[in-house]
C-alpha cells in the first residue's frame, strides 16, 4: 500500500480527492497498510482453523467483523476465477481495479430450461489405510498422478463394463457396478493394470477368449487327425473380432500377454509349435490385440515381440507337410502391424529399425540358420515396408544371393531344402520386385521423390543374376499379354514396364547381369505353359490388385520351370497355383 | 573525561564549536575563534585540555540543535512507557520485530540520564520501568540490570563493564523498513525526540525492505524468536514440581493381563513387570504398560465412572493391541466425500462407532461408521453387536446438528457417550445431547472465536482455547468458566487434557506449549524452542509423562513434561492438524494437511519416525486411537487440493 494507491482510491470516491493533501496521503497509506495487515492476520487465523490453505472471502469478512468493521458484501466465497477489471477511464483513476460483475440477463435465468444438477450429498467412505502396518493395495490407497491420458483409459474401462456384460453373459453386474461407483465417487483415476481393476465381467471375457483360442488349436489338431471338429473353432472368429475392436480391454492386456507367453514358453512348448493350428490361433489373438486401436502397447511390446519373432523365424513350425509359410507371412504382417502401432503411439522405442536389424544380422546373414528362418526374416523385412527393404534388405542381398544360389543349385541338397531355398528366393523377389515396381511406377507418374529403379538396382548390385533369366524370357512374351495390361490400373505389369523407357532399362539391367549360362533353349516348349501362367497371373492381378504385387509371380513361375526341371515342377506348380488362386 | 559543564565561561554553543575545532586539530581556527570571543564578547575562554568523546560531542551538538530532545529529560520515563505500550499493542508481525528494540532503548535511556547527571530521574526511570524491562529480559540480562542499577555518575560508566560495553558500541539490530516506519511515525507524532535520537544515534539498525520476515527475526537461533518474557517465565515455571502420575482409579489398573499379553510385552516392559511382581505380589494389570508410578491424590473433585461405561472400557482395554516398532497398528481411514473443502473439524465419538464432522456452514453432522443394511462385521471393525447397541446414529444415515452461527472449529465428546461439545467461530461452545440430538447449553465467555475444545477424561470438566489468547476450564454444570488460563501471547489454538485430569496442555500461535494446573490456574510448564510457527495441535501421552505438539509448518515436537525438555523433533510436509498417542503411549500418530498419516516411535528415549501412510490427496483432519488401539484417521477428499 503506497500513497499512490490511496490517492487513487480517494479520487475514486467522489468529492474526497480534491481536499486531501499529499502528506495526508502518506500518513493515510501507512495507516491503511497497517489495518489491512491486521485484517489479513485475523483472516489467516480463520483459514487455518478451517484447515484450509486458501484464504476465502468469508475469512476476510469474519476478520472484519471481529475487528468491528463492516464486512464486505457481494464477493461470495466459492466463485472461481475472480476477474478484475479496470475502470473505463483509467487515466483518471490510475491503479484502481475492481471485481468484475458479470451482467446476467434476467430473461436467461428465468427461461433457463436446463438447471445444473444438484450436488451430491455428503458421505463418508471407510477404507483400510493400513493393516498391521502394511498398506493394502485397494483402489482407495492407490495414489496416481493426475494425467489426462489415464483418465481416458479409465473412462474407457468404465465404458467397457457394458459390452462386456453382454458378451460375457454372466458378468456380475452388481459387484462391478458398486466397485465403479466407489471409484466414480472418488472422482479419481486408477492406474491401469492392477489386478483389482479387472472386474468380473472382464475376467469372464478373458476366460472365454483364451478358451476359444485353446479350443481352436485343439480343434485343428482334431481335424487333422480326422476327428470331428470341436465347437471351439466357431468361437474363435467372433472372439478375435471382438478383441480387435472392443475398447476397454487395456486392463486385460497384461493377462493376454502372459497367456501368450505361457503358451509359448510353457511345458508344452514343443507340442505347441508342432501344431500349426494353435500357432495360428495364437497369432490371430496377437494380431487382433495389436490391431485394436484402443489398446496401448508400449509397455507390453517387449513381452509379445519375441513370440511373434519366433513364429516368424523358427526353424520348424507345424508338422511335416504343413504350410508354415503362410503362418510366417502372417507373423510378418503382425510384426509390421506392431511397428506401426507403436509408431502411432508415439513410443520412444524405435522398434522398426531394431527388428529389421535383428532380422538381417541374426536371421538372414547367419548361414548356420535354417532356410526357413531366412524365409521368415525376408518376409518380416518385406512387411516392414519399402523403405526398410531398400535400406536393410537390398544391401545384403549381394552377399546373400550366392548362398541361396548354392542351396538352389547344389545337387546334394534334398528336394525339401531346395524347395525351401526356392521359397526364400521367391520372398526376395517379391520384396525386391515390389521395390522396383513401386519406384518405376512412381517414376511413371512423374513422382521424383523416390529413387529410380535403376539406382535401386545399382545399389543392389548384380545380385539378381540368379533370378534374372526369366526376364529374358518374358521379353519375348506374347503381345496378347500387353493387351491385358490396363494403363489406369494401380499395378503395372511387366509389359507396361517394358513399354516405358524406364521399365525397359530395368529389364535390361537384369539382362545385363545375366551370367549367360541359361540359354533360351526351352523357350518355345515352355511358351504355352508360360502364357497360361501369365494369364492366370493377370486374372489374379485383376481380381486382387490391392494384394501383393504379382507380376513377379509370373517370373517366378517361369523361373521355376527353367531351373528345377521336371522333377520338382509338378509339386511346385501345384503349390504355386494353390497359392495364387 | 571532561564534564558537561563548561567552566570556561563561554556559552554552550561556543563551547561546542571550540570543542569541535579542537578535536579536528583546527588549532588556528580555534585560536582565532578564541581571540574573537575574547575581543568581541569579552569572555576569556580557556582552551579545552581534553578532547571530548566523539559520541558526547555529537550529543552536545544534538542538544543544541534539538533542544527539546535534551530538555525532555524528565520525559524519559513517560516516553519509554508510552513506547512500551505502543509496541506491545501492535499486531503480531510488527510486535515481534519491534519488541527487540525495547531493551537496548531502555539501556541507552539509562545511560543518557546518567550522562546528563540526572541521578534522580535515573532512579525514577529505573524503578518505574524496571518492571517492564524485566518482562523482556532474558536470564542473563537480569545481572546486567543489577550492574546498571549501581551507576551513580558518568564516571562510573567507564568502570561499569555493562555500561561501558553499551556506551562505546552501537547495538546492532535488524529491522524491517515497515516496522521502522511505524516506530518513527509514532515517535514523531508523540514528540518522543529523546527516544528518536537514541534510535538514530545509538542503535545500528540494519534495514531490510518490506514486511518483517520470520527468518530475519531469528538470525541466530530459534531461542531468539521467543519473546524474552516467555523465556523468563519458562525458566521460572519449568522448575515447579508437578504431579504427572495417573489417577488412583484408572481403569487400566483393574484389567488383569492375560498370558498372551505378557508374551507380547517387550523386554523393557517385562523387566518392569518382573520388578513389580517381585516387589509386591499383586495382580499384573494392564496398567503396567503405562508404568509403575505412584498414583496421585485427587486435588479437584472428579466424578467416578458409571458402571456400564467402566465395564465397556475394561472390555476394550482387555482387547487392546500392544503396539511397538514391530507391531504397527491398523489404520482405518474415513474419508468425507462431496464436502467441497467445507469440513473444518472431525471427531470420533466416545462409542468409537460414530463420527462427528463440523462444517464451514456452521452445521455438525453425526454419522455412523457401521455399514448399513445389516451387513454384519463386513469389515471386522466392530467385533460384537451389543457394543453397537448404543450407537447414536442409525447406520448409513446422518444426523445434522444446527445451532452455531460460525464455522465449527473443534468437536469433542464426553467419554460417557452422553454429549458432544462443539466450538465455533461465533465465540460460543455448545453442548449437544447425543440422545436428543439437540443443543442443551451454549457456553459463552470467550471474547472471540473459540479455536479448540477438549473434554476432560473425567467428567464434568472441559477446556477451551480461543482467539482472545486465553484458555478456559469449564464444568458442564456451570455456564461460566471455572478457570481462566492467561499467559499466552497470542491465540490458543489447541487444547488437550492430561490423563490425570489435573492439567491442561495448550498450544498457541506464539509458538509455545504450556501446561496449566487446573486447580490453581497457573502455568506450570512453558515449553519453548520446539516450533517456529503456530502450534496447531497438542497431545499428552496416556502415561502422562510426554506431550507432543505439532505446528502449521509441519514440525512435530515431543516433550518430557516432568523435566520440561524437548525430546525430539520431526518434520512432515504439511500442517499438523491432529496428533494422538496410542493407548499405551508407545506410538504417536499425526495427521497433516498433505494427507499423510505419520507414525512416530514415542516409546523410546529418542523419538523417531516409524512409518507414514499417504492418502489420496485427502488432508487428514483427525487421528484417533481407539481403546483397542485401532487407529482411525478422518480425512476429507478434495478435488483441487
Amino acid at each position: 500500500m503506497n500513497s499512490e494507491i490511496v490517492k487513487s482510491l480517494c479520487r475514486s470516491c467522489e468529492g474526497i480527492g480534491a481536499s486531501v493533501s499529499d502528506q495526508a496521503y502518506d500518513g493515510l497509506a501507512q495507516e491503511v497498510d497497517y489495518r489491512t495487515r491486521e485484517v489479513i492476520q485475523e483472516a489467516l487465523k480463520f483459514a487455518m482453523h478451517a484447515k484450509r490453505k486458501k484464504l476465502s472471502t468469508d475469512d476476510v469478512d469474519r476478520a472484519l467483523r471481529l475487528r468491528g468493521a463492516e464486512q464486505t458484501y457481494g464477493h461470495q466465497h466459492g466463485e472461481r476465477g475472480v476477474s478484475f477489471a479496470k475502470p473505463r477511464d483509467e487515466s483518471t483513476f490510475p491503479g484502481v481495479s475492481f471485481v468484475e460483475d458479470k451482467v446476467h440477463s434476467l430473461e436467461d435465468v428465468l427461461c433457463a430450461t436446463e438447471f445444473p444438477a444438484l450436488p451430491r450429498g455428503r458421505g463418508v467412505h471407510l477404507h483400510w489405510l493400513a493393516v498391521e502396518g502394511t498398506k493394502p493395495l485397494i483402489p482407495e490407497n492407490v495414489r496416481v498422478k493426475r494425467r489426462r491420458k489415464d483418465s481416458e483409459t479409465v473412462a474407457l474401462t468404465l465404458e467397457a463394463g457394458g459390452p462386456r456384460a453382454k458378451e460375457g453373459g454372466k458378468g456380475a453386474r452388481e459387484g462391478v457396478g458398486s466397485e465403479f461407483t466407489v471409484l466414480n465417487s472418488y472422482e479419481t483415476n486408477i492406474s491401469k493394470g492392477h489386478k483389482h481393476v479387472v472386474s468380473m465381467e472382464l475376467q469372464t471375457y478373458f476366460q472365454t477368449v483364451t478358451r476359444a483360442v485353446l479350443n481352436a488349436s485343439k480343434a485343428s489338431e482334431a481335424e487333422e487327425s480326422g476327428i470331428e471338429a470341436g465347437t471351439g473353432v466357431s468361437d474363435l472368429g467372433p472372439a478375435l473380432a471382438s478383441l480387435g475392436e472392443d475398447p476397454g480391454l487395456q486392463p486385460l492386456l497384461p493377462y493376454f500377454c502372459s497367456f501368450v507367453i505361457k503358451c509359448v514358453e510353457g511345458e508344452e512348448k514343443k507340442s505347441f509349435f508342432s501344431s500349426l493350428g494353435s500357432c495360428g490361433a495364437l497369432l490371430g489373438l496377437v494380431q487382433s490385440l495389436v490391431s485394436n486401436m484402443h489398446l496401448k502397447w508400449e509397455r507390453h511390446v517387449h513381452q509379445i515381440l519375441p513370440v511373434v519373432m519366433t513364429l516368424l523365424v523358427r526353424k520348424t513350425l507345424g508338422g511335416p507337410g504343413d504350410d508354415h509359410w503362410k503362418l510366417r507371412r502372417q507373423a510378418g504382417r503382425v510384426l509390421a502391424l506392431m511397428c506401426t502401432k507403436l509408431e502411432s503411439e508415439k513410443s520412444q522405442v524405435a522398434l522398426q529399425t531394431r527388428v529389421a536389424r535383428v532380422l538381417v544380422t541374426k536371421g538372414l546373414m547367419d548361414a548356420t540358420k535354417a532356410l526357413t528362418s531366412h524365409y521368415g526374416a525376408i518376409v518380416g523385412i518385406y512387411h516392414l515396408g519399402d523403405v526398410v527393404c531398400e535400406n536393410v534388405l537390398l544391401p545384403h542381398i549381394a552377399t546373400y544371393m550366392p548362398c541361396l544360389g548354392e542351396a538352389l543349385t547344389s545337387q546334394t541338397m534334398n528336394p525339401l531344402q531346395q524347395y525351401e531355398a526356392y521359397q526364400c528366393l521367391e520372398a526376395i523377389l517379391i520384396a525386391i520386385g515390389r521395390l522396383v515396381h513401386q519406384s518405376e511406377y512412381n517414376q511413371l507418374l512423374g513422382r521424383r521423390q523416390l529413387p529410380s529403379g535403376r539406382s535401386l538396382l545399382g545399389k543392389g548390385g548384380r545380385v539378381e543374376a540368379e533370378g534374372s533369366s526369366k526376364q529374358t524370357r518374358l521379353r519375348g512374351g506374347t503381345p496378347a499379354r500387353a493387351r491385358r495390361a490396363r494403363p489406369a490400373k494401380k499395378k503395372l505389369s511387366v509389359e507396361d514396364l517394358r513399354k516405358t523407357e524406364g521399365g525397359q532399362s530395368v529389364l535390361d539391367a537384369f539382362a545385363v547381369a545375366e551370367p549367360g549360362s541359361v540359354a533360351d533353349k526351352d523357350e518355345s516348349s515352355l511358351e504355352d505353359a508360360e502364357a497360361q501362367h501369365i494369364d492366370l497371373n493377370f486374372d489374379f492381378e485383376l481380381n486382387n490388385f490391392t494384394g501383393m504385387p504379382t507380376f513377379e509371380r509370373g517370373n517366378i513361375v517361369s523361373h521355376s520351370f527353367d531351373i528345377f526341371g521336371e522333377h520338382i515342377l509338378p509339386f511346385l506348380t501345384n503349390d504355386m497355383m494353390a497359392m495364387m488362386l | 573525561m571532561t564534564t558537561l559543564k563548561n567552566d570556561s565561561g563561554a556559552s554552550d554553543l561556543d563551547w561546542v564549536v571550540i570543542q569541535y575545532l579542537h578535536k579536528n586539530s583546527c588549532f588556528d581556527a580555534e585560536k582565532s575563534f578564541l581571540k574573537h570571543l575574547a575581543t568581541k564578547q569579552g569572555v576569556d575562554v580557556i582552551p579545552p585540555k581534553q578532547v571530548l568523546q566523539d559520541d558526547y560531542l555529537k550529543y552536545l551538538v544534538m542538544s543544541k540543535l534539538f533542544p527539546e530532545s535534551v530538555d525532555g529529560v524528565r520525559n524519559y520515563t513517560m516516553s519509554y512507557q508510552e513506547l512500551y505500550k505502543f509496541v506491545t499493542g501492535l499486531i503480531d508481525i510488527y510486535r515481534e520485530d519491534l519488541q527487540r528494540l525495547l531493551y537496548p532503548i531502555f539501556i541507552y535511556c539509562l545511560l543518557d540520564l546518567i550522562y546528563l547527571q540526572k541521578t534522580v530521574e535515573f532512579k525514577d526511570f529505573f524503578d518505574t520501568n524496571c518492571s517492564l524491562i524485566e518482562e523482556l529480559a532474558v536470564p542473563g540480562r537480569v545481572e546486567e540490570l543489577d550492574q546498571l542499577r549501581k551507576l551513580r555518575s558518568e564516571q562510573d560508566i567507564d568502570h561499569n563493564p555493562v555500561a561501558s560495553k553499551f556506551w562505546h558500541s552501537r547495538a546492532a539490530v535488524g529491522l524491517s523498513e515497515q516496522s521502522f516506519d511505524l516506530l518513527t511515525r509514532f515517535l514523531h507524532d508523540h514528540k518522543h525526540y529523546n527516544i528518536l535520537r537514541i534510535l538514530h544515534e545509538r542503535l545500528n539498525i540494519e534495514f531490510y525492505p518490506g514486511i518483517p520476515v520470520k527468518t530475519k527475526l531469528e538470525p541466530i537461533s530459534i531461542e531468539d524468536a521467543i519473546p524474552m518474557s516467555i523465556k523468563e517465565e519458562a525458566t521460572a515455571a519449568n522448575t515447579e514440581v508437578i504431579q504427572l502420575g495417573l489417577l488412583p482409579d484408572t481403569l487400566e489398573d483393574k484389567v488383569v493381563m492375560t498370558a498372551e499379553d505378557m508374551e507380547k510385552a517387550t523386554k523393557e516392559d517385562k523387566e518392569g513387570i518382573k520388578e513389580s511382581s517381585s516387589s509386591k505380589k499383586t495382580k499384573r494389570t494392564k496398567m503396567l504398560f503405562l508404568g509403575n508410578d505412584k498414583r496421585i491424590k485427587k486435588a479437584i473433585p472428579l466424578a467416578t465412572w458409571a458402571d456400564e461405561i467402566a465395564d465397556k472400557f475394561k472390555r476394550d482395554i482387555s482387547n487392546r493391541e500392544r503396539l511397538n516398532r514391530e507391531r504397527l497398528p491398523s489404520i482405518c481411514c474415513a474419508t468425507f466425500l462431496n464436502t467441497h473443502r467445507m469440513t473444518t473439524a472431525c471427531h470420533m465419538l466416545a462409542n468409537e462407532v460414530d463420527i462427528a464432522a463440523g462444517f464451514g456452514d456452521s452445521s455438525i453432522q453425526l454419522r455412523s461408521l457401521k455399514p448399513s443394511e445389516g451387513e454384519d462385521d463386513v469389515d471386522g471393525m466392530e467385533e460384537d453387536d451389543e457394543d453397537l447397541g448404543n450407537a447414536t446414529v442409525p447406520p448409513g444415515q446422518a444426523v445434522e446438528l444446527l445451532g452455531h452461527s460460525g464455522p465449527i472449529t473443534a468437536l469433542s465428546s464426553s467419554l460417557d457417550e452422553t454429549f458432544l461439545l462443539s466450538a465455533s467461530c461465533d465465540a460460543s461452545v455448545r453442548l449437544w445431547s447425543l440422545e436428543l440430538k439437540r443443543c442443551l447449553v451454549s457456553f459463552k465467555s470467550h471474547s472471540g472465536p473459540v479455536w479448540d475444545v477438549a473434554v476432560c477424561p473425567r467428567s464434568p470438566y472441559f477446556a477451551t482455547g480461543g482467539w482472545d489468547g486465553t484458555a478456559r476450564v469449564w464444568s458442564t454444570e456451570h455456564s461460566k468458566p471455572l478457570r481462566l488460563l492467561v499467559g499466552h501471547m497470542s491465540d490458543v489454538d489447541s487444547v488437550a487434557w492430561h490423563p490425570n485430569a489435573h492439567y491442561v496442555a495448550t498450544g498457541s500461535s506464539d509458538c509455545t506449549v504450556r501446561l496449566w494446573d487446573v486447580a490453581t490456574g497457573k502455568a506450570v510448564r512453558v515449553l519453548t524452542g520446539g516450533h517456529k510457527h503456530k502450534v496447531s495441535s497438542v497431545a499428552v501421552s496416556p502415561n502422562g509423562k510426554l506431550a507432543a505438539s505439532g505446528a502449521v509448518d509441519g514440525s512435530v515436537a515431543v516433550w518430557d513434561l516432568g523435566e520440561s525438555k524437548l525430546l525430539g523433533q520431526f518434520s512432515t510436509g504439511g500442517s499438523i492438524w491432529s496428533l494422538d498417542f496410542d493407548r499405551y503411549g508407545s506410538m504417536l500418530a499425526s495427521g497433516d494437511a498433505n494427507g499423510v498419516v505419520g507414525l512416530w516411535d514415542a516409546g523410546s528415549a529418542i523419538p523417531s519416525p516409524l512409518a507414514s501412510y499417504e492418502t489420496k490427496d485427502t488432508p487428514v483432519y483427525n487421528v484417533h486411537f481407539s481403546r483397542t488401539n485401532l487407529l482411525f484417521a478422518m480425512a476429507e477428499f478434495s478435488n483441487n487440493p
